[in-house]
């Protein structure tokens, strides 16, 4: 049995980063964070490099996720984008190659997505 | 010549500034008239979501349970029923019709309908039949009815079982509704143990009850008609924001918007109300009578000075002329430096005009300083002495009364050769234009976040409540009570237009149901938060509140409960201080359990506000302690959003 893969929750609800995180916790995964902000985050990417990313592109008072989404980006580490809106800009900017989940994200969903990107061996 | 320029331009500015706030308030109308819409929708859904984890955790529940639960939650408005439809299979049939019999609820078993009137459904691989109802409504029996075999239906049902998503039907005429036909949109979500879908919970929402509650928040809407269908994939993602026509009598809004997977479009018309017009048409004609008496009395004055004569008794004609106007009106030379001012401008700018003589425009003490804001009215004057046109919106500094946005016009006043020999500049206080237009831009961003996020975190709410407690009754009453918490909050909120709530409020109306004749004293100053701080302090109070009627305090008749809040510290080291003190309570002991509820209580106030909780479990009470950066939880205004734009250099 290997390491588990590792995945970042960037997310600005409490309860919603609870809810994340014993999703994946549940489907083998170990969590990095949850971070609310993000500062937070890039102190988080500082000391670890996850495996994968689960972004929320709205963090409230005006912050999005881009710069996390930028540096995932540059360090190929795939993630996920999670919005209530389909035309947020950061949407738009990675769209391509990002899978994007609708809020309300389903649990199951959320893993389906997850294990396209990376596996969670158990 | 230039008396009518001036005149023609002032007239064309009056009448799109009329013609703008008449856009702004219909437009405002129309999104409040949205958000009605999306409030009900949410909280129906709400209501659906709640159930289907209800049935999740206990697939056997009876409809008696079920009717328990949606009376706790109470009515919703527009919801007309909630129904649970088993899967049954082809094999489960007879003995599924034999109860259905037996109880008497469908003596023709599991049925559909064809040309208009019930019959046995026929034979198929699996049924959803109607096995459990609540009805809002008056409505007549529906049990044994399958959704499967109805092709209205049959689509979105095997969409939420394919997809474990929650889909909606199209606009459809409800089984129940007998003669009358009653329509409306039924919602899916799938009930699903060990990876299978066991049944369907639905939730049934009536068009016409949605269309009125919408209108309700919008009296200037004369016509509202709302369209569903697929989701036109090639047409890219749904307009969130209304487009306003404002060329078209009456005013248009459309909008569309994405729920449960189908596309719904709002059409909105209608006129603002007669009081508007004639408010807007006097506006309209003063703003016309100042541009018209400042033009004239100004080139008049330009005259004499470029002749050199009677400059005495042009400057006083000037004067006279210009004191005479409500807004504020300056005259400068090409380059921005002061000669004259109203008796409006120098009262707003509480100076004389002999100190203020010679000063450039910009420098007056009557700006905001944030160097955006100068800036930008700096180059509004080098673009005037060019010869251009400028307006503007500019901030004034902040008084006791609060600060006032200026809509401000420089204009330049032409000599007999062509040559800029003045600059007029008047500013008109558009504050409350301004205010609800931010105010709108404030609604529609919080309402973005929020209400996207409020059906993710019942789901959270639903899956972590469910874990921490063994039994179903302990589940649905820990359930009821967080879900209650937050639709509470989200009324006091939506009353508030989503700006904020008052602290007080939001404390009293949770512990409202605990109080019932104990002693609690509740005492702060006057404060109003923020929507995330209006929540996230309700929730913590609910939590405080049920382990206090548990084993604290409230649990005894003699027990004493005091709250008390406070604003400490200065700019940006300011705390909201709330204080929890239970007292005369059984003695208490340190729990040996800690459950859902104060995880939540300890690290919701950290993760979302950045404060502390710290909660005691002293043997004499329960008392705890949060403290809030300010920051965090005050409420945004119009005039802290302005700043954040002029910060962000998309001064308008």
């Amino acid at each position: 049995m290997s390491e588990p893969m590792s995945v970042l929750i960037l997310e600005d609800e409490f309860m919603i980063a609870m809810e994340f995180e014993t999703v994946l916790l549940d489907a083998g995964y170990r969590v990095v964070g949850p971070a609310a902000d993000v500062e937070a985050a890039l102190a988080l990417l500082e000391s670890d490099k996850p495996d994968a990313g689960v972004l929320d592109v709205n963090l409230g008072r005006g912050e999005t996720s881009a710069p996390i989404a930028e540096k995932l980006h540059r360090l190929a580490v795939p993630f996920i984008l999670c919005t209530g809106y389909q035309t947020s800009e950061l949407v738009q900017r990675y769209g391509d190659g990002v899978p994007i989940l609708q809020k309300p994200v389903d649990a199951a969903k959320l893993i389906d997505v997850l294990r396209c990107l990376v596996p969670a061996p158990r | 010549m230039v008396i009518v320029i001036v005149a023609v331009a002032a007239s064309a500015f009056a009448f799109m500034t009329w013609r703008q706030s008449q856009v702004d308030a219909f437009s405002a109308s129309a999104k409040a008239a949205l958000a009605n819409v999306d409030l009900v929708l949410d909280r129906a859904l709400l209501t659906v979501r709640a159930v289907q984890g209800l049935y999740a955790d206990n697939p056997a529940l009876t409809e008696e349970e079920l009717a328990r639960f949606v009376e706790g939650i109470g009515p919703v408005a527009g919801l007309r029923a909630i129904v649970y439809q088993p899967r049954v299979l082809s094999s489960e049939r007879a003995e599924f019709e034999r109860e259905l019999i037996r109880s008497g609820k469908s003596p023709n078993g599991i049925w559909t309908i064809q040309d208009g009137k019930p019959v046995r459904a026929a034979e198929a691989d699996a049924y959803f039949p109607v096995a459990a109802t609540y009805f809002f409504a008056e409505a007549g029996s529906t049990y044994g009815f399958d959704i499967r075999s109805n092709p209205t239906r049959r689509f979105p049902l095997d969409m939420a079982i394919e997809t474990r998503l929650g889909t909606s039907t199209d606009v459809v005429t409800f089984v129940s509704s007998g003669e009358d036909p009653v329509r409306g949109v039924i919602f899916y979500k799938p009930v699903v143990v060990d990876g299978e879908v066991v049944g369907i919970v639905s939730g049934s929402v009536e068009l016409k009850l949605l269309i009125s509650l919408a209108r309700a928040a919008a009296p200037e809407i004369q016509d509202l008609s709302i369209d569903i269908g697929p989701l036109d994939i090639a047409g890219g993602a749904p307009v969130d924001f209304p487009n306003v026509n404002d060329d078209s009598q009456p005013f248009l809004v459309v909008s569309e918007q994405n729920h449960s997977g189908r596309l719904w479009r709002f059409r909105m018309s209608g006129k603002p109300d007669v009081s508007d017009y004639a408010r807007g048409y006097g506006l309209m004609t003063l703003v016309l009578l100042a541009g018209l008496g400042a033009a004239a009395a100004v080139v008049g004055y330009s005259t004499a000075a470029r002749r050199g004569r009677d400059l005495k008794s042009a400057e006083t004609r000037l004067r006279r002329t210009l004191d005479g106007l409500v807004p504020l009106v300056f005259m400068t030379d090409p380059n921005g430096l002061l000669i004259t001012a109203n008796r409006a401008a120098l009262d707003a700018s509480s100076n004389s005009v002999e100190d203020l003589v010679g000063k450039p425009l910009e420098d007056l003490p009557l700006w905001d300083d944030d160097p955006g804001n100068k800036d930008a009215l700096h180059l509004a004057i080098l673009r005037a002495s060019a010869g251009e046109e400028r307006r503007l919106d500019v901030l004034s500094t902040e008084t006791e009364l609060g600060q006032t946005v200026y809509d401000v016009a420089v204009r330049p006043i032409a000599g007999e050769r062509g040559d800029i020999t003045h600059l007029v500049v008047s500013a008109l206080d558009v504050s409350e234009r301004v205010e609800a237009a931010e105010t709108e831009r404030l609604l529609m961003r919080e309402l973005d976040h929020r209400m996207k996020n409020t059906l993710q975190v019942v789901q959270g709410v639903v899956r972590r409540t469910a874990r921490s407690h063994n039994s179903v009754g302990s589940f649905e009453s820990a359930l009821l009570g967080r879900i209650t918490t937050m639709a509470r909050a989200h009324d006091l909120l939506a009353r508030e237009r989503w700006l904020g709530a008052d602290l007080r409020t939001v404390i009293l109306q949770e512990i409202q149901p605990f109080e019932e004749g104990r002693s609690v004293t509740v005492s702060g100053p006057p404060i109003r938060v923020n929507p995330k701080g209006a929540l996230a302090l309700a929730l913590a109070i609910h939590e405080l509140g049920t382990n206090a009627i548990k084993y604290g305090a409230l649990s005894v008749p003699e027990g004493r409960l005091d709250i008390e809040w406070s604003l400490e510290g200065d700019d940006r080291d300011r705390m909201l201080v709330f204080n929890w003190w239970e007292s005369e309570g059984p003695k208490v002991s340190i729990p040996d359990h800690r459950g859902f509820g104060s995880l939540l209580l300890e690290r919701s106030i950290t993760y979302d506000l950045d404060g502390r909780t710290h909660l005691d479990f002293a043997p004499d009470g329960v008392s705890c302690r949060i403290e809030i950066p300010w920051e965090r939880v005050r409420p945004m205004t119009a005039s802290i959003h302005f700043r954040e734009r002029l910060a962000e250099g998309v001064s308008a």
